[in-house]
């Protein structure tokens, strides 16, 4: 064994009390860490998923119609002084499967569905509702929405003259499975469904305006032979999807809506448990750091007369400067350890402990790998950046002094 | 190493302390301490004694002045070449033993060596096992310092300080922290690793007793070395134990 590494934890183990309460310390913070992180994860993957889940991460659509601006040919004067913005109609994106194709190799991009929507009316006997009819292929955008896992009745494939309602509107128009609805489009077209799936996204708003029809039924009721309104895409890091639509937008000539545009307060609302996060993160690692500094400079403090010993005998101060250099990497490394045990345990007994009635947890707790690795790391660094000041100390003492005069 | 010439050599050392108000400590001291001398250096207190032991055994730079240990002019060197210097050519004694105590007795002896290369193999060991042994602790070497006696630390010191096999030992009054009895008994290993092992030792000390049985007796007053004599075997008090 090295001499740095054999009296770096020599003098760990010499000095039990203070060691063991500088890893209680470490052990504490990392676990409080560990516990919130996973839990404030946990509360962002359910808030993202509650939310994002039901709702493709970026909407790739064609601009929207522009009346021109008439201008004399000469000077280029403008002719009108206004330009009203014209009224604007369902329009299919052009050469719509190359556009497909060349979205779907983009790297972030995990899934991708064509899509027909636009506003129609739901007719069932003498009632009438407005509602958002959606044209899908079932297969590509089980990706995009997990609407079979949300079906309280029947099947998510539909096919043909096949539909899904929300439980609202199946609930206003009292229908079940294998009943029927009329839809009627602006253009005039209309069509019977048969109900295959009654679903609930968990929003009484979405549950009654949503009608789900496969993708040739959607393109026949608004005119679009063959044509797709939009294509929607799920991208594999939620907070990536802005970047992502940009990047979509500039190679296609679309228009790209992340929902972080869309959705501007959800972002907020994930941005500030980031943030909130992160300061707490802040202050646990500056008490940390504070804690194995001033432990170690004690110990500096203590052992001037054995540093100045071991400088007056031929060790450098390199070698000096090593020793608490160690120490303090080996508090933070081995209390983080400690601490992300302690946490994980923390988390699972919180999982445990707190249930709702329907015996799910009541707090979601994101537990990973990478949350225990990331604080290890922090705290290792924490505890190194934490003893640059004490060995510094150490490495500075003059030997004939310390010797001298303790 | 050289084994002719003077084993330490200081020509026209002053020290001086203090940045306005500037307190001369040495004034030109010159010295040769030869290979296998047994010296003694004395003083009254505030004489330099400590000063210039700081000087000749590295932990501190003369004001102006040249040190030469083993030939090798220790002046010009920048500070990690003094601290190898130190462990390879000069052994320390302190008048407080100065082991470290959460380590054994072999730990403690194999500390220069061991903090010189950063590392200890089996033959470092074996060397501090042996020293050990020598100095009477063959039973203790597992020991931990702070489990020694006194006189047993001392001895521990003196091992430590040989385990580098350095031509020259530097001790500050060795055994002015311990009782007649292993007084006695550190001088007499002192002199005895002197005459088997050809190492040339300063003692700094203010016992004129404990000096009267070196070879050589340099008195250092202000700041100067005010005599500097030979001691034939007959004026020696060889078998008288050092005064307390």
């Amino acid at each position: 064994m090295s001499f740095e590494w054999f009296v770096a934890l020599r003098y760990l183990r010499e000095g039990k009390v203070q060691t063991a309460l500088i890893l209680g310390a470490v052990s504490i913070g990392v676990a409080v860490v560990v516990f919130l992180s996973a839990l404030i994860g946990g509360l962002q993957s359910s808030l993202i998923s509650k939310t994002l889940g039901s709702q493709a991460h970026i909407i790739v659509h064609p601009p929207d119609l522009e009346a021109r601006v008439l201008t004399k040919a000469q000077d280029g004067q403008l002719i009108a002084a206004r330009v009203e913005k014209p009224s604007q109609r369902l329009q299919s994106i052009s050469g719509w499967l190359e556009v497909l194709s060349d979205i779907r190799r983009l790297p972030g991009v995990v899934a991708s569905s064509p899509v027909v929507s636009g506003s129609a009316f739901a007719v069932r006997g003498s009632a009438t509702k407005s509602v958002a009819l959606r044209g899908i292929e079932p297969e590509s955008f089980s990706s995009i929405v997990g609407l079979a896992e949300k079906l309280q009745l029947g099947r998510y494939q539909i096919v043909g003259a096949e539909a899904l309602l929300g439980t609202e509107l199946a609930l206003d128009f009292g229908i079940s499975i294998g009943d029927k609805i009329r839809i009627v489009t602006a253009p005039g077209h209309a069509d019977v469904f048969t109900v295959a799936g009654i679903f609930d996204l968990g929003s009484k708003d979405l549950n009654e305006r949503l009608v789900f029809v496969p993708l040739r039924s959607a393109q026949t009721l608004f005119d679009l032979a063959g044509g797709i309104s939009s294509i929607e895409l799920k991208v594999g890091d939620v907070f990536a999807a802005q970047s992502i639509a940009t990047e979509v937008a500039r190679r296609s000539g679309l228009v790209a809506d992340s929902w972080t545009t869309t959705s501007p307060q959800l972002l907020v609302a994930l941005q500030s448990q980031e943030s909130s996060k992160n300061v707490i993160l802040f202050f646990i690692a500056l008490t940390v750091a504070l804690g194995i500094a001033s432990v170690l400079i004690v110990s500096v403090v203590q052992k001037s007369r054995e540093i100045g010993v071991m400088r007056a005998v031929g060790t450098s101060r390199s070698r000096i400067l090593r020793i608490f250099l160690i120490q303090g990497g080996l508090v933070g490394f081995v209390g983080s350890i400690l601490g992300a045990g302690l946490g994980a345990f923390l988390a699972h007994a919180f999982v445990r402990l707190w249930r709702g009635a329907d015996g799910k947890p009541m707090f979601p707790l994101a537990l990973s790998l990478t949350l225990f690795l990331l604080p290890t790391a922090l705290a290792t660094l924490v505890g190194l950046i934490a003893a640059v000041a004490p060995a510094r100390r150490a490495a500075r003492l003059d030997p004939a002094e310390v010797i001298r005069y303790g | 190493m050289a084994d002719t010439g003077p084993v330490l050599e200081i020509r026209g050392v002053t020290r001086e302390f203090g940045s306005k108000v500037k307190t001369r400590v040495l004034n030109g001291i010159d010295l040769q301490l030869q290979r296998g001398e047994f010296s003694a250096l004395i003083g009254p207190s505030g004489s330099g004694k400590s000063t210039l032991l700081n000087i000749m055994g590295l932990l501190d730079r003369p004001t102006s002045g040249e040190v030469r240990i083993a030939g090798q002019l220790m002046t010009q060197l920048d500070d990690d070449a003094l601290t190898r210097a130190r462990s390879r050519t000069l052994g320390f004694v302190f008048q407080f033993h100065h082991l470290l105590p959460a380590f054994t007795a072999l730990e403690n002896v194999m500390i220069p060596a061991w903090g010189d290369t950063g590392h200890a193999d089996a033959r470092l060991r074996a060397t501090a096992e042996a020293l050990l042994r020598e100095v009477g602790l063959g039973e203790r070497i597992a020991n931990h310092a702070s489990d020694l006696s006194g006189g047993e630390a001392q001895r521990v010191a003196i091992a430590r300080a040989l385990c580098q096999n350095p031509p020259l030992i530097l001790a500050d009054e060795p055994t002015g922290n311990l009782d007649t009895k292993s007084a006695d008994s550190v001088f007499a290993l002192l002199r005895r690793f002197n005459r088997e092992r050809g190492t040339t030792f300063l003692i700094v000390t203010h016992d004129d007793r404990l000096a009267g049985r070196c070879d050589r007796i340099i008195r250092l007053v202000d700041g100067c070395v005010v005599s500097d004599a030979r001691c034939d075997a007959s004026s020696r008090t060889e078998g008288a134990p050092p005064a307390r």
